[in-house]
């Protein structure tokens, strides 16, 4: 715990950041989605995945929930959503703008995963 | 012109040469549109499944009506994202039913607010969303009509 918050919600704000950042500049340079900008999605998905994962294990290596749990799945499977429904989106949407759209995904897997730690540790 | 994109995702995942399954309705301004449908799709078919599995028991109705709100916004999500005359009649019905579902509860929710102590998407014609819940069947009526199968010449 840094600050009040875990590992799992400052790996997002980095992944989130460097994906967001990254989609942003090729959105600027007029790129339609390229390996770049959809492959920080995709790191962005795997993150999820793997935090879906040690969210199993959550309750038993860690403290116990003070919020709702089932709250916390549900913002966890919207989560799992977003890269993946943005990803799709590119591959059909060619444009700069379909690159804006990837870029909004960094910022709200963050904020879905503050939500999650808030209902974890505090609500 | 810079140097071309690397684009190994795209080709493994995307479809490639052109593009099947476009019309009027679901390119341009419709991509829009299909987008703000897959989010209202998403955050009331979450919010409701939710409702339904935790205070069913407080307040029935307004929750039977948020889950019939999330299947229609994913009825429109699809219809619209589809092409073709079959799917834009569905569409058409889906908005319909949307337009009349929010004035319905939003003035059963103004009348008789004891039927609906936790809110719903549509209470109050959609006050909590801001009235997006009131002005996107009439966008979506308006671009339906615009995009319509049987106007053939012209451009919007």
């Amino acid at each position: 715990m840094l600050w009040g918050y875990d590992g799992w919600f400052w790996a997002s704000v980095v992944l989130g950041a460097l994906s967001c950042v990254i989609c942003l500049v090729q959105a600027a340079r007029g790129r339609a989605p390229d390996d770049f900008s959809q492959g920080s999605v995709l790191v962005l998905e795997a993150f999820l995945l793997v935090y879906a994962v040690g969210s199993v294990f959550l309750p038993v290596l860690g403290p116990d929930p003070s919020g709702s749990l089932l709250e916390y799945w549900g913002y966890l499977l919207t989560a799992l959503l977003i890269p993946a429904g943005t990803f799709v989106w590119s591959l059909v949407e060619r444009s700069r703008w379909s690159t804006l759209i990837l870029a909004a995904a960094g910022p709200v897997v963050a904020v879905m995963v503050y939500r999650m730690n808030f209902i974890y540790y505090y609500q | 012109m810079a140097e071309p994109s690397r684009t190994t995702l795209q080709n493994r995942f995307g479809r490639s040469g052109p593009r099947a399954g476009s019309d009027r309705k679901n390119s341009g301004f419709g991509r829009l549109l299909i987008v703000v449908y897959a989010v209202f799709s998403l955050s009331a078919g979450v919010r409701s499944l939710y409702q339904l599995a935790t205070e069913f028991s407080v307040a029935p109705l307004a929750i039977i009506l948020s889950a019939i709100s999330a299947a229609i916004y994913v009825l429109a999500t699809i219809a619209l994202a589809k092409s073709g005359p079959g799917w834009h009649r569905v569409a058409t019905v889906a908005v319909v039913v949307e337009l009349v579902g929010v004035l319905g509860v939003g003035l059963l929710s103004v009348l008789e607010p004891q039927l609906f102590p936790k809110a719903s998407v549509w209470s109050h014609f959609g006050a909590g969303y801001g009235y997006v819940p009131l002005v996107l069947p009439i966008v979506g009526l308006v671009w339906l009509w615009l995009t319509r199968p049987s106007r053939r010449s012209g451009r919007l």
